[in-house]
């Protein structure tokens, strides 16, 4: 397989250069930016100019994309698999475009890998196929034999890094491998929980990974970090506890306790009109419309979306709708959206919706215009025109730093 | 004014002084001549090409090693060495223990046994072997390594083989010469005197990880008088696996009740604090001759009538496996006049039984068990799709884990798995304790022949085995991509 590597900053802060030693099935790899001839002597990357990735079969080409700006030139390219590399927004970044289209290059990608924890989780409660790049552990998990034929080691996040990319190019699963990371994030907080007992964010952790291996145990951590952190005068924690002890029970299948647990943090009016549109779903026995609302409000999307897949009614539509807005499955909501009877602000959301898949797809002018028809409706539709600036002068500048590069 | 230094001391000063500047030349002889045996157990093809490669760069020209499969599915790597190179690659044989089998035929006073997850550094061999001429009571000797669970544990934190020269590099003279002498060892690189094995034998086949066996050896070995030396001056680095699955402690068992312990503790950190070595003498695991071909196994063939004979035949004849003994079970009064036994392969044997009931299925298999002469019993029937090699991995599994019964989910038919699972509510009513395996359809087992391997069950027109709750189980998951999930006895 060849690699076509997407980076933020250029050659010299591209944080994963180890990775490009190791990746699985290598033929060549290409970075779009300059690599300094004396750096590139130690890794076999070969320098592409962005102008030059049309010469390339990008069948051919797993992509490496480690910035949110890229997203126009890889929906143009459509490199055989993605790769997105999620980190946390850089200080000179401004923070909603960052996250805002890291979700929707997210959103397209194969697998998602990332060495923010915190990324990690969010992305693993919304998507299969993510892989921190992160251990803890100091054993050597296998090796490889770099092109210069130099044995590396291995750390547990590499040696998973490398199987589930092997898997992906041949077309294979990969869920083995990161459910196996669970495990030892899972292994790894049971130890540290082990020397330090009674740690709030130790036991969330825990309870967390437990409970994307559908252990039940999650409920005795999450009610430990509970105890925690109302000791600890941390009283904001009420509402996300609640919603993940609900969670917790829905997977556990008592979904009348479940809405029961949601309902005590329910303070809002909406989040009081969720509760009964809830137990009116449980009075007619529709369980699993109730398991996949009481997964989205805790923002486990993964298993709402895998559930309502499943189903096919208005309701159940309903709600994949919104799990995908929430994921910035944006382009799979559009023929959701389609289907149902739209009222005027559904309209407006519909149409910022379209307008920014427009702008992905390189259709500048088409979003343009459907920004400027919702706007009609909702005059703050204006700001995504501004937003769709911000993003071309970013997606620019990275793309400079590769031109600029090659024309010195 | 200093005191004079004795002339006995003095001499050995000055010899101490001649042998540091020969070794730091790298002109000190290895102080055997007639070599070591290496044997390395192989696992992975990767890390096995590795493990050999550094084991042919910094091991003395003197040592001839043996590459043993662990596996029965690894490719040969062979090709990747000359033929000029010391190594001897052992072919994979189903049932057969190939280390054992490959120490038996040592020559040489040391052998060292390693796995394939060892990659070794320099000097490792000349280092390793002093502490048995520094004392004749040392049997056993090993590095430091990642890979050991107790004194020896040492991991150098390495992305890269040259890392990990660098390191040694630098701290190759700290400890030079200094070893002492440990209660046990669990690691995978081990030097030893071959005259242990007259002494206690091999490892115990039965035991059910390398840490275990490895253990087990060493205490015995201790409680002949024999020395385990730790040697400060080697580190050799350890791969480990993804698929671990971390410490169980029902590993543990069958070490724990040889050994009298009520169970053994995360850290294992019990094998160091108990004076095992005072315990009375346990008997030594000999190498035997007959473990080093394929063992004996039972088949007990389940036909009802000519018709299943004939579907049968065919899978019979393809059958690879080389040291059988059939039994063939059918109702009917009129014998086997006709059924053609197999006689082509002449290592087989053939006995029948008649059940002159139709229904009488499990006195009939009781029989059968009575009859076995083989080490494992394997069922079959005309029913599933039977792989030509299904014998040998089905011993091979019962083997290598080591587990008592072998199950091949995948062959079953979904009649069988259905009335398995009507049978298991009879049993113990639909909530079954997770400790209890399930009831298994005969026609996809193999288990070790024992005396009580559980209880023969018949539901409808099918047989199965319901296995005691202590034993372990082995599942043979998924014969396309040779996946084994171990289970059943093991939570």
């Amino acid at each position: 397989m060849n690699y076509l590597i997407f980076s933020h900053s250029g050659w010299g802060g591209f944080p994963y250069k180890r990775l490009l030693d190791i990746l699985p099935d290598r033929r060549d790899v290409y970075f779009i930016v300059r690599v300094d001839e004396e750096e590139e002597s130690g890794f076999p990357v070969k320098s592409l100019p962005l102008s030059s990735i049309r010469t390339l079969d990008s069948s051919e080409f797993t992509a490496i994309v480690a910035s949110p700006y890229w997203i126009q030139t890889i929906r143009e390219w459509r490199p055989k698999h993605l790769i997105a590399a999620l980190e946390r927004c850089p200080d000179e970044e401004e923070t909603n475009l960052w996250n805002k289209y890291s979700g929707l290059l997210a959103g397209y990608a194969d697998l998602v890998i990332t060495s923010s924890e915190k990324i990690y989780l969010e992305q693993c409660l919304r998507r299969d196929g993510v892989i921190l790049l992160h251990g803890d552990d100091p054993l050597s998990y296998g090796m490889v034999t770099n092109p210069q034929d130099q044995i590396l080691f291995l750390q547990d996040y590499e040696a998973l890094f490398v199987q589930a990319v092997s898997a992906l190019n041949r077309g294979n699963s990969f869920e083995q491998w990161v459910k196996k990371q669970w495990e030892l994030r899972e292994r790894y907080y049971r130890s540290l929980n082990e020397q330090i007992r009674q740690h709030e964010t130790v036991n969330y952790l825990l309870a967390s990974y437990l409970y994307l291996l559908n252990d039940a145990a999650a409920e005795q951590y999450l009610t430990i970090s509970f105890e925690q952190m109302l000791l600890k005068d941390f009283t904001g924690c009420l509402h996300s506890h609640y919603r993940f002890f609900s969670a917790i029970e829905a997977k556990k299948g008592d979904l009348a306790k479940a809405v029961r647990i949601y309902a005590i943090s329910a303070f809002s009016e909406a989040e009081r009109n969720r509760v009964r549109l809830l137990e009116s779903w449980l009075e007619q026995g529709e369980d699993r419309l109730v398991k996949a609302e009481l997964f989205r409000v805790n923002e486990d999307y993964r298993a709402a979306i895998r559930l309502l897949k499943e189903m096919n009614s208005p309701e159940s539509d309903n709600l994949l709708l919104q799990n995908y807005v929430q994921t910035f499955r944006w382009e799979e909501s559009l023929p959701l959206l389609d289907q149902s009877r739209l009222s005027d602000d559904d309209k407006t959301v519909r149409e910022v919706l379209q307008g920014t898949v427009h702008l992905i797809h390189n259709e500048r002018h088409l979003a343009v215009r459907t920004f400027l028809r919702a706007s009609v409706r909702d005059w703050n539709v204006l700001s995504r025109i501004a937003e769709m600036l911000q993003l071309e002068q970013a997606a620019n500048r990275v793309m400079g730093e590769g031109e600029k590069g090659h024309a010195e | 004014m200093p005191a004079p230094i004795p002339p006995d001391e003095r001499n050995l000063h000055q010899l101490a002084g001649r042998f540091s500047q020969l070794s730091r030349l790298g002109m000190l002889p290895f102080p055997n001549r007639e070599g070591v045996t290496i044997i390395v157990k192989i696992t992975n093809p990767q890390w096995a090409a590795a493990c050999l490669r550094l084991l042919l760069l910094h091991s003395e020209p003197s040592a001839q090693i043996i590459a043993v499969p662990e596996r029965r599915d690894l490719p040969s790597l062979r090709h990747l060495f000359s033929e000029d190179d010391p190594i001897a690659f052992m072919p994979y044989e189903p049932g057969v223990d190939l280390a054992g089998k490959a120490l038996s035929e040592a020559a040489t006073p040391f052998a060292a046994l390693l796995e394939d997850r060892v990659l070794v550094t320099p000097h490792w061999l000349s280092r390793l072997i002093w502490p048995f001429y520094d004392d004749d009571n040392v049997m056993i000797a090993s590095p430091k390594s990642p890979a050991e669970a107790l004194d020896g544990r040492q991991n150098v934190p390495c992305q890269s083989l040259e890392d990990l020269y660098r390191f040694v590099s630098d701290n190759q003279h700290k400890e030079y010469g200094t070893w002492h002498a440990v209660p046990v060892f669990t690691g995978p690189c081990l030097l030893f005197r071959t005259s242990l094995l007259n002494a206690i034998g091999g490892v115990d086949p039965l035991l059910r990880n390398r840490a275990a066996k490895t253990a087990d050896w060493c205490l015995r070995a201790r409680q002949i008088g024999g020395k385990l030396a730790l040697c400060e001056d080697v580190y050799v680095h350890a791969l480990h696996s993804l698929d671990s699955a971390g410490f169980s402690s029902r590993e543990w068992d069958p070490f724990c009740a040889k050994w009298g312990l009520p169970e053994m503790d995360k850290n294992l950190s019990v094998l160091a604090a108990r004076d095992f070595a005072s315990l009375p003498l346990l008997p030594p695991s000999p190498l035997r001759k007959e473990h080093f071909s394929p063992p004996l196994v039972t088949a007990i063939v389940l036909l009802r009538d000519d018709a299943e004979r004939e579907r049968w035949i065919h899978f019979q004849e393809n059958q690879t496996y080389v040291n059988v003994h059939w039994i063939f079970i059918r109702p009917g009064i009129d014998g086997f006049a006709g059924w053609g036994f197999p006689g082509e392969k002449s290592t087989w044997q053939a006995d029948a039984i008649l059940l002159h009931e139709t229904g009488d299925w499990i006195r009939g298999l009781e029989a059968a068990l009575k009859l076995a002469k083989g080490e494992y019993v394997v069922y079959f029937s005309a029913g599933p799709n039977y792989p030509p090699d299904y014998m040998e991995r089905m011993v091979d599994l019962l083997f290598r884990e080591p587990s008592d019964i072998a199950a091949a989910a995948s062959l079953c038919e979904s009649s069988d798995i259905a009335a398995a699972a009507s049978l298991c509510e009879q049993e113990s009513g639909p909530v079954r304790p997770s400790s209890q395996p399930p009831p298994f359809p005969l026609p996809c087992i193999a288990h070790r022949h024992a005396e009580d391997i559980g209880s023969f069950l018949v539901d409808r027109s099918s047989l199965f085995l319901l296995p005691r709750s202590s034993q372990r189980i082995v599942y043979w998951h998924d014969e396309k991509n040779e996946d084994w999930i171990v289970g059943g006895g093991e939570e």
